[in-house]
């Protein structure tokens, strides 16, 4: 009888689901961020080849995560898993001070493309714990995020070994994608 | 094949020839050979070729700097160059200069903790640049609590261990204030290997000894990896000083394999009696270079009982299949029988690759002459006085074991 009463609640209230793409330069910690949220354990990654796809329940919502290897020749295949993508998640390695140009370009691009247009933006500041990480305010300056128009968009603190941050940042997105 | 036409790429590929990884055991005789499935990597900071697998710990640790893929990245002309100037093996005169012939250099099929601590060890650590610096592996005494299972019921708990480099001995003790320890185990008697899956820890290891003549199995952990193979490295460093003071003539190349060493194989089988017509039942083998051991459960403290594999001139045989009329009356059929010079061994294995596998590691020690290993023929215990060195199976040697 539970059970007959749950299948009507699900078919009444059906679960959110929201597809999210995750990407971001080689080494930001992605792949870590999407395990640590998947199973709360920080796995041994290699660097992605290809991509990793898991669902992760959170909330009542289920979201649908890719995450895509971010080398900088396979960069270009991004564009294929832009499709309906309702969240960006942008990774980025917070002490990478050499390479925050490049993520910033990289994301300025994904942006102007036309099937990302309505994707909100959640960028994870990662790797806080090390010493040379910037903080937020200034990785929101130099990734360019206060000249965005029409988009939502918001920066967190992360630090994906220790797993700070980031339902903070699942919270946002729920928020945001509900309003919807 | 993706070939870049960048000639910064190309430089890398070229140069990969030269390079050789410590963990790769894949060499290219010609670029061409390379495919998008078998990248390899570089780090543009020590100036290595690395594999997939060793790039994922290279950048796990933020002071060792930037891997970069040889097919996947974009290389700077300034990083080909750096690259192109050093390589793998001008790099490891620099980084293994001083390398101990005890500390233990893992290969491509190792666990990832001996991997990720040799990587600190040699790049981050800078342990063996310097010659005549003296390494915390060869303290005269290493005294440390490692969680040690229960053997009856096989809980985890804090023992006090003390590895003595002058003694040679490995002593642990049940309680922190104990004056008498739990067990003394000889230094040389000892085999230790890292057992992730099996003790279900990814800082697991097991440590073999005799005692009494019987193989007796501990399993250990510490929550630092560091501290696991630090303790692994000190014990072959008590090793290797043991056998120079008991063989003094002897080379560092020849003692090196009397060291700690990694089991052949390990797996389930079945396995009947003597008497060739009690039920197959389960249990789970070691070889240990010479010696099958069997186990009611993988983490039993004693073997049940092992079986010596000899050589194939001194009546050890093994054949596919079960001998014409046994019954194969457990649940797996594919049979392989061992002969030796006191009776015959029945086992079953579960599917034809484990049989063909079993089977191929079997062949290769009864057709093996080794060095030392034709001596095991004979019980000798410390009986060495022809000069020869006991191999590392004549100190655990136990006669013909068969308990069940």
């Amino acid at each position: 009888m539970g059970s007959y009463y749950s299948l009507i609640f699900s078919r009444l209230f059906p679960k959110k689901q929201i597809t999210l793409l995750m990407v971001g330069l080689d080494a930001a910690g992605k792949t870590t961020v999407l395990y640590k949220l998947k199973l709360g354990e920080v796995v041994t990654t290699i660097p992605t080849i290809g991509f990793n796809v898991e669902t992760v329940e959170y909330k009542n919502i289920s979201f649908a995560v890719w995450d895509v290897g971010g080398q900088s020749k396979i960069r270009g295949l991004w564009k294929y898993y832009y499709q309906h993508t309702e969240g960006l998640i942008f990774v980025v390695d917070s002490s990478d001070h050499d390479r925050i140009e490049t993520a910033a370009e990289e994301l300025k691009a994904m942006l102007a493309e036309d099937e990302m247009r309505d994707a909100v933006l959640l960028v994870l500041a990662n790797k806080q714990d090390l010493p040379k990480a910037m903080p937020v305010h200034e990785l929101t300056d130099r990734l360019g995020l206060h000249t965005l128009r029409g988009r939502q968009w918001f920066v967190q603190a992360t630090c994906a070994v220790q797993g700070s941050g980031l339902y903070e940042g699942l919270d946002w997105l729920s928020d945001q994608l509900s309003r919807r | 094949m993706i070939l870049s036409k960048n000639i910064s790429q190309t430089c890398v590929y070229s140069m990969k020839t030269c390079g050789r990884h410590p963990f790769c055991f894949v060499f290219y005789s010609s670029f061409l050979s390379l495919s998008l499935s078998d990248p390899e990597w570089g780090s543009c900071s020590l100036g290595v070729f690395v594999c997939l697998g060793c790039s994922g710990i290279h950048r796990s640790i933020p002071n060792l700097g930037k891997v970069k893929s040889l097919l996947l990245s974009r290389w700077e002309d300034s990083e080909v160059q750096f690259i192109s100037e050093r390589g793998n093996d001008a790099m490891n005169a620099v980084y293994e200069a001083a390398l101990p012939v005890y500390f233990y250099k893992p290969t491509h099929r190792d666990c990832q903790v001996l991997k990720e601590q040799w990587i600190r060890a040699k790049y981050e650590r800078q342990e063996f640049v310097e010659n005549g610096k003296k390494l915390i592996y060869e303290d005269e005494t290493r005294d440390g609590m490692l969680m040690k299972r229960g053997r009856d019921n096989g809980q985890f708990l804090n023992r006090r261990f003390v590895l003595s480099l002058r003694d040679g001995t490995l002593k642990y003790y049940t309680k922190l204030d104990a004056k008498e320890p739990k067990a003394v185990i000889k230094v040389d008697t000892i085999n230790a290997c890292f057992q992730p899956d099996k003790i279900g820890n990814p800082n697991g290891l097991q440590i073999t000894y005799l005692r009494d003549n019987i193989t007796r199995n501990i399993f250990i952990y510490h929550d630092s990896s560091r501290e696991i193979v630090e303790w692994f490295n000190c014990i072959r460093a008590a090793q290797l000083h043991y056998l120079k003071v008991a063989f003094p003539g002897a080379t560092d190349a020849e003692l090196k394999p009397k060291l700690t060493r990694s089991f052949l194989k390990e797996g389930y089988m079945e396995k009947t009696g003597p008497r060739q017509t009690e039920g197959f039942k389960r249990r789970w083998f070691t070889l240990d270079h010479r010696r099958l051991m069997y186990f009611k459960d993988p983490l039993d403290a004693f073997a049940k009982g092992e079986v010596f594999l000899g050589h194939r001139d001194h009546g050890y045989r093994v054949t596919i299949g079960l001998p014409a009329g046994t019954q194969y009356n457990g649940l797996w059929q594919y049979g392989i029988t061992i002969e030796t010079p006191a009776r015959s061994f029945l086992f079953t294995c579960e599917t034809d690759t484990e049989q063909k596998d079993w089977m191929s590691h079997f062949n290769a020690v009864t057709v093996e002459s080794g060095s030392a290993h034709h001596a095991c023929q004979c019980v000798c215990a410390g009986g060495h006085e022809s000069g020869a060195l006991p191999c590392r199976g004549h100190s655990f040697l136990s006669p013909l074991l068969n308990r069940t």
